[in-house]
């Protein structure tokens, strides 16, 4: 429950943190909850984190023109994806989670760019491209923090000494 | 599952949502105006308190540039609330903050803090004194969504206002937005303003959308298109007027513009 509470106050702060205006930068901001997702999907309890991604992905598509339950569902696909990564590869290292965050991004981009594409005939153009490398690089630059934060979140097992390295 | 922005449906999710984001952004919007006026007041003078007395003198400058902007916010205040009674408008409007933006980043999209408790519904015009600004998709009780002008989601049928040459403005991922279906004879050229027609029924006619910045012809050479920079600066834009006629309420006829 504990788990719930706390991925449901990440959401808030990150939705705020998401929709605060930046003027010109609007469109070059990092995907804060693509980097809670992908570190829900590298830890236990793994039905918290599907329940934090749905409820996310569903939180962002309210509070943006995207056609509600896309980003629920690219959410959901890149949370399957890191979950099993992290059985395979055991990914839960921030050396690890970095550029999962950057392999989301690239992949929730080019899922909105291309539903933009087919909806509205937007434009696929050298911008709309460099607008979506800059914004997964960004996401990447910032999940360093965000994991860090993320994780001292977490309580410490009782008789276990964590080595950082 | 899938519902579309345009046609502004009352999904009961995105309403709880802006519901509840409303009171955190206003606060924000707050903090953030205060703040401001905070760092370049106190804690800059607190700094050049620590200074040498070239800077004393500088300090002494800046108390009194200080309470001027103290002033010019007073009045900037008053005249928000006059604009919020009355604009240069012919048709009723009203006075919105802008409490923030999409939370996706690939929509042009803002957060007005103006909702159906204020009479906003979906499908409104907005603008700005310098012109169109967008049109209002989803309301909640005290925030609406606004859809702006360079999103290629919204389209808009214009006129160039000195050849008269009707259009469809359409938004870009892009910066600006594209004038499509010009004549093939159009007299076009950069510089020239672009207005609203009035013949979709949603904005009153002749409101400036832009100016054009270059013209070209279109795919497989039938018609012109132009790119046109927008009047408003989204970027910057702080406030902006609803207004208050939902869709087809403007008479298009000449010198009959405004709700019926």
């Amino acid at each position: 429950m504990k788990d719930f509470a706390k991925l449901i106050v990440f959401v808030y702060g990150m939705l705020i943190v998401q929709t605060v205006p930046t003027g010109a930068f609007s469109q070059f901001k990092p995907d804060l909850p693509l980097i809670a997702m992908v570190w829900a999907g590298t830890r236990p309890p793994r039905i918290a984190g599907a329940f934090f991604c749905l409820i996310a992905g569903l939180f962002i598509d309210s509070a943006s023109g995207t056609p509600l339950g896309l980003s629920a569902s690219v959410y959901g696909l890149v949370f399957i994806a890191c979950g099993y990564y992290n059985a395979v590869m055991r990914a839960d290292a921030l050396s690890s989670r970095v550029p999962l965050v950057f392999l989301g991004a690239m992949f929730s981009g080019s899922a909105l760019l291309l539903v933009r594409h087919y909806t509205n005939a937007a434009d696929v153009s050298f911008g709309a491209l460099f607008t979506l490398f800059t914004r997964a690089s960004l996401s990447a630059l910032c999940a360093v923090p965000v994991c860090v934060i993320l994780d001292a979140t977490e309580p410490k097992p009782i008789g276990v000494v964590r080595h950082r390295f | 599952m899938f519902t579309s922005v345009k046609n502004g449906s009352r999904d009961k999710a995105g309403e709880i949502v802006l519901t509840i984001l409303r009171p955190a952004l206003s606060a924000i919007h707050y903090l953030r105006s205060t703040t401001s006026g905070i760092w370049s007041g106190y804690v800059g003078l607190r700094g050049a308190a620590a200074e040498n007395k070239t800077l004393r003198e500088q300090v002494a400058l800046l108390i009194q540039e200080r309470s001027a902007m103290q002033a010019t916010v007073e009045e900037n205040r008053r005249l928000k609330k006059l604009l919020d009674l009355k604009v240069a408008h012919d048709f009723p409007s009203l006075a919105a903050q802008v409490i923030g933006e999409d939370a996706s980043g690939w929509y042009r999209t803002i957060i007005l803090n103006r909702g159906a408790h204020d009479g906003v519904v979906s499908g409104m015009a907005v603008t700005d004194t310098n012109g169109v600004v967008g049109r209002v998709t989803k309301t909640v009780a005290g925030a609406s969504r606004v859809l702006l002008l360079t999103d290629p989601g919204l389209s808009i049928d214009c006129r160039v206002a000195r050849t008269r040459d009707r259009g469809v403005l359409t938004g870009s991922l892009e910066s600006g937005c594209v004038l499509s279906y010009l004549p093939l004879k159009a007299d076009v050229t950069p510089g020239d303003q672009v207005v609203t027609s009035g013949l979709d029924g949603i904005f009153p006619k002749d409101l400036p959308v832009g100016k054009i910045a270059t013209v070209r012809k279109g795919r497989l050479d039938l018609f012109l298109e132009a790119v046109v920079t927008p009047s408003v600066d989204i970027s910057r834009l702080e406030e902006a007027l609803i207004i208050l006629g939902p869709k087809g309420q403007f008479d298009i006829r000449l010198g009959l513009d405004g709700p019926k």
